[in-house]
């Protein structure tokens, strides 16, 4: 093989790289929703809510402060669990020399902290005032957000094959949910809290992913993705203890982290949580932030298809014998539109990609 | 300026002078960072290369084939040089840069 053959090959691999780990995000966004779910039942969070209601609050402020005190436990576990995976590869140094640079790269990733904080909260707050349904859709819009603003302000180069393959998979992801959105509607005491988690969602994560994709241009993803997870943390303990100084019993149910299966929940949400932003963020300086954000939201279909096999599909689509056949068509119409969508990026050129920039 | 602060902040500063091959940058630095001294640590600094060259921040240019088994057997020495951007990123990151003792 000659030396442009062997160089065509290395671009093919790094694309390929890149697209392998949005599909990896995906499955472990995907997987996230099996314990992700099964923790909203548990003591350590499902009592939060009578808590908050018995201390005077009032059902949508209880629903939210429960929201945030299942992100604050995610995003804990989340920058506890990345100190043994950075450790695991030999990059804590790495990660001490980029959190002491505040003016250059840090600054990036608080912000993207502060995003992603918001754009977790926003969508468990739609997925319990609007509907699951709701919350997955309005989440899928993120790539919107992060396509326009890769090419506007990171200047990041998105060809018509990729601009097209955005817009196919945010078709499936749509189609896939729009089923139980239409059986079920978006009844809610509170559809106007819901909408805005929604929104809090999609603008959340579009603009971590652009913030984030700045400072990866100087730093490494596996630190990258550990420092917007720390600030994270600390921004959801300074809002608990917040709460908690105003005298509500928001640490009231922190003993159940001692029981094993709660336990284990934490571990499990933690670790495909951190695993699916490591993926994530690694997809990002090879294939740039609106291929990566596009195949991320491969989500949806993941969250489906686990769901359906660890709750079975009654349980995980939410359908009855009357709405059965829209519901399971929508699903299924949407996977395959998802399908396209993913061949369509895919089956890229590897040098439209071999640099996400303009040569300068 | 950039010894001991990030690995990609210092590939940077190590192209300001002129391109370098990819065998140069990782045997070079290597030495800089502790742990890094190996063929996973090199391997790592490359990685960052090739990042920063997908980004657009420096650019590849021409090759070679490492047939003597210098670095990587088999595998391209890619000669790297800052582009426009890594310059605008550089001259940012001098402004900016928290210098560390070595």
């Amino acid at each position: 093989m000659d030396i442009n053959e062997i160089r065509a090959l290395d671009h093919e691999k790094k694309k390929r790289i890149g697209i392998l780990m949005g599909i990896l995000c995906a499955l472990y966004w995907g997987v996230w929703y099996v314990p992700g779910y099964a923790i909203y039942v548990s003591p350590l969070v499902a009592d939060v809510y009578p808590n908050m209601v018995n201390a005077g609050m009032s059902d949508d402020v209880a629903g939210i402060l429960q929201a945030v005190f299942l992100t604050a436990v995610n995003a804990v576990a989340c920058a506890l669990l990345l100190f043994i995976w950075n450790a695991g590869l030999g990059k804590t140094r790495e990660l001490k020399r980029t959190l002491v640079q505040v003016k250059s790269v840090t600054k990036y990733y608080i912000l993207a902290g502060i995003c992603g904080a918001c754009a977790v909260s926003g969508t468990y707050i739609a997925a319990l005032f609007l509907s699951p349904g709701f919350a997955a859709i309005a989440g899928l819009l993120y790539p919107i957000i992060g396509t326009i603003m890769s090419v506007l302000y990171l200047k990041q180069k998105v060809t018509k094959r990729a601009y097209l393959a955005v817009v196919v998979l945010l078709a499936g992801g749509i189609t896939l949910y729009s089923g139980s959105i239409l059986a079920g509607g978006t009844e809610s005491a509170n559809p106007l809290l819901g909408c805005i988690g929604g929104l809090m969602a999609a603008v959340g994560w579009g603009f971590e992913g652009v913030v984030a994709g700045k400072a990866l241009d100087l730093t490494e993803p596996d630190i990258g993705l550990h420092l917007r997870f720390i600030f994270e943390g600390i921004f959801w303990v300074i809002v608990l203890l917040i709460v908690a100084c105003t005298g509500l019993p928001i640490f009231a149910t922190m003993g159940w982290l001692f029981d094993p299966t709660t336990f284990l929940m934490v571990l499990l949400i933690g670790f495909s949580f951190a695993w699916c932003y490591v993926t994530w963020y690694k997809s990002f300086p090879m294939i740039g932030v609106a291929r990566g954000q596009a195949i991320g939201s491969l989500y949806a279909a993941c969250g489906v298809i686990f769901l359906s096999i660890f709750l079975g599909p009654e349980a995980a689509l939410g359908y009855t014998e009357d709405t059965m056949m829209l519901i399971v068509g929508s699903t299924i119409a949407g996977l395959l539109i998802c399908l396209v969508g993913s061949f369509l990026l895919a089956t890229e050129n590897a040098e439209d990609v071999a640099s996400l920039r303009e040569a300068s | 300026m950039m010894e001991g602060t990030p690995v990609k902040f210092r590939i940077l500063e190590f192209l300001e002078n002129g391109p370098k091959r990819t065998d140069e940058i990782c045997f070079a630095l290597c030495k800089e960072y502790p742990g890094y001294d190996t063929d996973y640590g090199r391997a790592k600094i490359k990685f960052d290369c090739i990042e920063l060259a997908s980004a657009g921040i420096i650019n590849e240019g021409e090759a070679v084939i490492d047939e003597e088994g210098k670095f990587q057997k088999g595998k391209l020495l890619i000669m790297y040089s800052i582009s426009g951007l890594g310059k605008e990123y550089l001259s940012y990151l001098k402004e900016t840069v928290k210098p560390q003792k070595v």
